[in-house]
């Protein structure tokens, strides 16, 4: 059986690589040509192609590097710069994910022979009588299955995930064991297209105006401080907001580009009790409507209780902190927490 | 026989079989000769050709005889050929080592040069506060001598233009441009990197219009790792690499006297052999863009037969990447490429199909294969059949 591995340069994929050829497939490393500006890691950098192919090299299988710049500019990049200009906070990693990932480079391992793709992420497929089934990783630390979430029955048939039973830790001392000598390169954090000396706003400024803005309470609408930045802020941020006068710690509720202007209230102004979502995808059956399950709404957030309704509104079980539009929120079984249902972008 | 390495090689790749090379613009295999040259030369004791002791001395005259040898192809002086690295060390010497020398504001390049005196012009620019313009080309990549003719006056510092172009084989009109250069900039340093055409055109008649001339060993079935340059006596330059008096103060560092010699083999043996050499390849070029196109499988030609050299068959493949069809052939055992990559390795958009007006959606789906030396009939064949194979297998949709 033929593999095709995506390899970021990282210790996650490389070792993945290496847990393949052991078990038997035929596997070539592949790293995707995303970016070609500045970018501190992920699928552009120069050494991070160079790690990945030195990797491939020291376990034995081939190697290959494939442009996607253009589908990544469309369809990731642009639609971030977008999401912003309008307000919302996207996730571009999800994104990337859904498209590019999951599909474009999918459909071309496919179209080159191969049998399945298969990724660095922690997360278990499980093949069952009802279909594919996606669980959350062993290393809960660790698990990735929210940014998978959007994933389907027919890319889970093609998709393998390597890592999915095992700890961070075993993979790296794999790695070392092997002589990797990414054993101990640090994981990457940011997003692949922005450089952590110029940030955000350094990538987005050369897009968007990205301009001042003032902080006002919601309540008395008392202008309380600016920003340099508005375009920026996410609902939810205390960074930047001043505390109040009696040092209680404010939030962004609320951004008006229009009014130029950025609300902020108590930590209990956040709470809402429901969300809105769109593109809901389902991994395996629908969900009926009126079914609780667990929402996860980012990749490492804690997950609460809701009711998920086949019209988009997920009503929370306890108030929750407000997600921004534009964000992902992942679905998963109300038991166990274990089994990933589907995910949707939240609206308001 | 394969030898112990200190360092981690896979012995099972070395000397694995290709059944289908068609990537010489990228690099040609050695020819037989200069491989039995190299066997023997790398049997000599040779010092370092600066020294004074014998060995030296005997290192010196092998490093002169190649200097002689390429002088003499070139109809030119010995002391106006410097050895160097590469074709890409020469064009930087060219353009960074004449740039300060000169007195006017403005280099002109063709739009579709070779990185290594795009990237190299627009930094001589950069660095002198000069402009750079870029001359267009026509749909088969020559430039437009009209437009030339405009740009050209005596504020021009630089002009350089490539002989033969490494993605679709255009040869450039030599000696109109070196007219024109005369007439209306006779100030101006005309350069060009002629290291795509030491198989296909005559060297002998560049130095009559040309200051400057850039030379590769690998596109000639030569070694990598060694190329020259040639200057004029009136071609004023400045070192680029500091730190010793070699090749007249002009490129500092141990020649690669072995390397020289087998360059001038190549280029010697590809010179002697430029008409039985395109009576031979030819037809095979026109069979293999022939296949392809009448096998209806969205191949086209890039640019007209009759613009380019006999062993380029570039074709703009429709509606599939080049790194897939690439990476498919190679599964095929067929080795070719778009001239186009950047240093991870991927594709890049090629600035050559945009300069000759291909639309932006077929920037990634060119595909280059070119001929050489030891192309077979039967390598044409199996890659014109294999080319196919793949795209269909390509546009099969999977899912």
């Amino acid at each position: 059986m033929k593999v095709m591995v995506a390899m970021s340069g990282g210790v996650d994929s490389s070792v993945s690589a290496y847990l393949l050829k052991e078990e038997g497939f035929d596997v070539t490393g592949v790293t995707l040509r995303l970016w070609g500006g500045d970018g501190d890691s992920g699928c552009c950098s120069v050494s991070d192609v160079e790690d990945a192919r030195r990797a491939a090299f020291k376990i034995g299988i081939k190697h290959r590097v494939i442009n996607m710049a253009e589908v990544f500019d469309d369809f990731v990049v642009n639609p971030y710069v977008e999401s912003h200009k309008n307000g919302l906070t996207p996730n571009p990693c999800i994104e990337c994910n859904r498209k590019i990932k999951f599909d474009a480079l999918l459909k071309s391992a496919l179209k080159l022979g191969f049998d399945y793709l298969a990724t660095g992420h922690y997360a278990l497929v499980q093949k069952g009588s009802s279909g594919f089934r996606m669980l959350r990783a062993k290393d809960k630390d660790k698990d990735q299955s929210y940014v998978l979430s959007m994933l389907s029955q027919q890319q889970l048939s093609r998709l393998i995930f390597p890592l999915g039973e095992l700890e961070k830790k075993d993979v790296r001392e794999i790695a070392k064991q092997i002589g990797l000598s990414v054993a101990t390169k640090p994981d990457s954090q940011d997003v692949c297209f922005i450089h952590s000396a110029t940030g955000r706003k350094g990538f987005l400024g050369k897009y968007m105006a990205i301009s001042e803005g003032k902080l006002v309470d919601e309540r008395t609408n008392e202008v309380i401080g600016e920003t340099d930045a508005l375009e920026l802020l996410t609902i939810g941020q205390r960074k930047g907001v001043p505390a109040g006068k009696l040092g209680q710690r404010r939030f962004v509720t609320r951004v008006d580009l229009r009014e130029r202007k950025a609300y902020v209230g108590p930590f209990l102004n956040l709470l809402v009790s429901k969300a809105k979502v769109k593109d809901v995808t389902f991994v395996n059956k629908e969900i009926k409507s009126g079914t609780e399950i667990y929402l996860q709404a980012s990749a490492h957030g804690s997950p609460f209780k809701g009711v998920f309704f086949e019209n988009g509104e997920l009503i929370f079980k306890n108030p929750q902190k407000k997600v921004a539009p534009g964000q992902t929120i992942a679905f998963y079984d109300s038991v166990e927490n274990k089994e990933v249902l589907g995910s949707g972008v939240v609206l308001l | 026989m394969v030898a112990d390495t200190t360092f981690d090689i896979n012995k099972e790749d070395l000397n694995s079989h290709r059944l289908c090379y068609l990537d010489h613009a990228a690099t040609s295999p050695l020819k037989p000769s200069v491989k039995a040259l190299a066997i023997d030369l790398l049997e000599e004791s040779l010092g370092n050709p600066t020294g004074a002791h014998s060995l030296a001395q005997r290192a010196k005259k092998y490093l002169e005889a190649a200097r002689e040898s390429i002088s003499d192809v070139l109809n030119v002086g010995a002391n106006q050929i410097i050895f160097c690295s590469s074709a890409t060390e020469a064009n930087n010497i060219a353009i960074l080592g004449s740039i300060s020398e000169t007195k006017g504001k403005k280099i002109l390049v063709s739009a579709i040069e070779h990185n290594s005196v795009l990237v190299t012009a627009r930094q001589a620019a950069k660095s002198y506060g000069m402009d750079l313009g870029l001359i267009p080309v026509d749909q088969d990549g020559l430039i437009d001598l009209n437009w030339l003719s405009d740009n050209l006056n005596p504020d021009v510092a630089l002009v350089s233009v490539m002989l033969v172009n490494n993605e679709i084989g255009t040869i450039q009109n030599i000696e109109q441009i070196g007219g024109l250069v005369r007439e209306k900039a006779p100030e101006a340093l005309f350069h060009s990197d002629a290291a795509q055409g030491t198989c296909w055109v005559k060297l002998s008649s560049l130095q009559k219009e040309c200051h400057l001339v850039s030379l590769s060993a690998h596109k000639a079935g030569g070694p990598v790792g060694v190329g020259a340059l040639y200057m004029s006596s009136d071609a004023r330059i400045k070192p680029v690499i500091f730190g010793g008096s070699q090749e007249r103060s002009l490129r500092a560092g141990t020649q690669n006297v072995i390397g020289a010699c087998l360059m001038a083999q190549a280029v010697k043996d590809a010179q002697d052999n430029l008409e039985p050499n395109l009576i031979r390849i030819k037809p095979l070029r026109d069979k293999l863009i022939d296949e392809l196109v009448k096998s209806d499988a969205g191949i086209r030609e890039t640019t007209s037969r009759e613009s380019k050299i006999a062993g380029n068959a570039h074709v703009i493949i429709e509606s599939v990447g080049a790194d897939e069809l690439l990476w498919a052939l190679d599964d095929r055992g067929v080795c070719a490429s778009t001239g186009s990559s950047c240093a991870s390795g991927a594709i890049t958009k090629s600035h050559v199909l945009s300069a000759i007006g291909i639309k932006s959606s077929d920037y990634l789906s060119g595909l280059r294969l070119t001929l050489g030396w030891s192309t077979t009939e039967e390598e044409v064949a199996y890659g014109a059949n294999a080319i196919v194979e793949a795209l269909h297998s390509l546009r099969v949709s999977h899912i």
